[in-house]
């Protein structure tokens, strides 16, 4: 949470400070639980029912809370493509579900 | 630049009722800086000596008395009543309120250095063998009585929590220099020698982007192990699936900015582009394979070997300045000396004393210190009354406001100055005075800015570094 600017909770404070750092895209790219977190939501999510489409907005809701626009489930599908070129179908969707959980819609509250 | 407004913004700039065309307008002003170098509107100077400034800010605030500001007659002066001519009954801390106010003479020695004669204490020798090079100011001056708002106030213009940082306006201002590093680095020393009880805090806001767009932020390096944590890649991801994922996410990023247009996400979008560039460029700048250890044990002295020390610090700001980071500041704790003052004062001067030297030395023979702004200060000075136990050799001060003590060397900066004086107790200004806001309009100045023009309109005011009472670069200083 140093990463994140979090306070350290020695005293109160009225707001968080407003920070974006490459430090923190850093930690979403490579912090090895965050990145153990989406292997194992796409092992379940290959295991589930479904097409490749199905699956794809499937994870966009669990993640955003909403469905991807058809532009965004486009560039999804391409990215699964590209994915599986350099591993197997688990990493392709690992890939997948880790992009998702880099976006800034996902780490930032509107 | 990115023309783009939160709907927050929105409301505090154009009021309610204003149109989309008006809001066009003020977004592209807030956004871009005006004017180029030449257009008279232009916050640029047609002379920027400074290229890049390393900012050793000293946070507890040192004692003037036993470093810089010479005062050989108040030794006469042990355990006198400072006279009410001269504290005026002037506001102190809770911690001396009331008190009576006893004359506590510095205990060290001071030598003249330098062809100027700089009497510098026996506690920075050498900083001294460098006296020729530092303009000392004595005659710095705040508003701020308590550590927390004093360093809010070096480091952003005002005491009130929340405004831009300098860091944070250079990089506004000038923009890029390197593409692979951020423009603004934070550096926290991970230990020091004179006070591990009394610790201040340091908060992000002081290196933060305030109202400025974030990606203008400090970005703090880990103060011990590994300056940058999550640098390499999950090991079954290679540099080119990670290059494939960025491409994703930012396409994926692109498509909400199209959607709400919250500038923060272009700061999300230009953070991970940097953070891929920084897996790169971050493990060339902090190996010291390279470097040449015996001749950097000489120059910043034994503690350079040790990870987290001020003096590997200051190495690794030379390392940062030569790779064209603008701004470099690093935060050494430890100068809150309210007792037991003398032997806490010697243990962070044996901490900054060589390093600062070394620093400037190294700067000097690669031929950086021309361009190179380096900046020492604390949040404010101490008083000339002692606090708790008083002896000759064995006093604390409590915090002073009103006068203390600061230098700068290179970029453009007349070195073996001394600016200002003090009055006999080192209690008043007497001549020279030097406000926060009128050191950090030099600073600007040296690196070609006209701290009246560089704004950013928010909350109804054209804001500022120096704030809304009027600033004046310190020319004296100045070669």
């Amino acid at each position: 949470m140093t990463i994140f600017d979090a306070p350290s909770r020695d005293a109160c404070i009225a707001r968080r400070e407003r920070t974006n750092t490459p430090l923190q895209a850093l930690l979403l790219m490579n912090e090895p639980e965050y990145f153990k977190a989406a292997a194992h939501k796409a092992k379940t999510l290959m295991a589930e029912e479904g097409s490749e489409d199905e699956k794809l907005i499937r994870v966009h809701e669990t993640v955003t809370t909403h469905k991807p626009s058809e532009r965004s489930l486009k560039v999804l599908k391409e990215g699964l493509t590209t994915f599986r070129e350099d591993g197997d179908d688990h990493f392709a969707w690992t890939m997948i579900v880790h992009t998702l959980l880099n976006q800034d819609s996902f780490k930032n509250k509107q | 630049m990115f023309d783009l407004q939160t709907r927050r913004q929105f409301l505090n700039t154009t009021g309610m009722g204003l149109g989309s065309t008006i809001l066009g307008n003020i977004a592209a002003q807030a956004a871009t800086p005006k004017g180029g170098v030449g257009d008279p509107q232009t916050y640029h100077l047609p002379k920027a000596p400074a290229k890049r400034v390393i900012f050793l800010f000293m946070a507890g605030a040192p004692s003037q008395l036993d470093l810089f500001d010479y005062k050989p007659e108040l030794h006469k002066r042990f355990k006198e009543e400072l006279p009410e001519s001269i504290h005026k009954g002037q506001r102190v801390t809770a911690m001396t309120k009331g008190r009576a106010k006893i004359v506590a003479p510095s205990m060290f020695k001071f030598n003249p250095h330098g062809q100027s004669g700089m009497h510098l204490s026996e506690v920075l020798p050498h900083l001294g063998s460098v006296a020729d090079d530092l303009a000392l100011i004595k005659s710095t001056s705040t508003t701020a009585i308590n550590h927390d708002p004093g360093k809010t106030l070096f480091c952003t213009g005002t005491e009130i929590p929340g405004k831009a940082s300098m860091g944070a306006w250079l990089s506004y201002g000038l923009g890029r220099m390197n593409e692979n590093l951020p423009d603004f680095i934070v550096l926290n020393s991970a230990f020091w020698s004179g006070d591990s009880q009394n610790v201040q805090g340091l908060y992000s806001r002081l290196w933060g982007s305030g109202f400025l767009p974030s990606k203008h932020q400090g970005v703090p390096f880990q103060p011990s192990g590994d300056p940058v944590l999550f640098l390499s890649n999950p090991s079954n991801v290679s540099p080119k699936t990670r290059g494939k994922m960025l491409d994703l996410v930012t396409k994926l990023n692109e498509e909400e900015m199209a959607k709400i247009g919250d500038p923060e996400i272009q700061t999300t979008i230009a953070q991970q582009e940097m953070a891929f560039r920084m897996q790169a460029s971050i493990p060339d700048l902090t190996d010291l394979t390279e470097e040449n250890e015996i001749i950097n044990e000489k120059l910043y002295g034994p503690e350079v070997k040790k990870s987290g020390s001020f003096a590997r610090n200051c190495l690794l700001a030379r390392r940062m300045a030569e790779r064209g980071v603008r701004f470099i500041q690093l935060f050494h704790r430890g100068w809150d000396h309210h007792v037991g003052l003398p032997k806490k004062v010697r243990g962070q001067a044996y901490d900054v004393d060589q390093p600062c030297a070394g620093l400037i030395n190294d700067l000097k023979q690669r031929g950086m210190l021309d361009d190179t702004l380096v900046v020492f200060a604390g949040e404010f000075g101490r008083t000339t009354y002692g606090q708790g136990k008083l002896a000759r050799d064995n006093y604390g001060r409590d915090h002073h406001p009103k006068c203390f003590s600061t230098w700068m060397a290179g970029g453009g900066i007349k070195g073996g100055t001394t600016y200002g004086e003090t009055d006999d107790y080192s209690y008043n200004v007497v001549k020279d005075e030097v406000p926060v806001r009128d050191f950090s309009a030099t600073i600007l100045h040296q690196l070609g800015i006209d701290h009246d023009r560089l704004t950013f309109p928010f909350m109804g005011l054209d804001q500022k570094l120096t704030g809304v009472n009027p600033a004046k670069v310190v020319r004296g200083i100045l070669s």
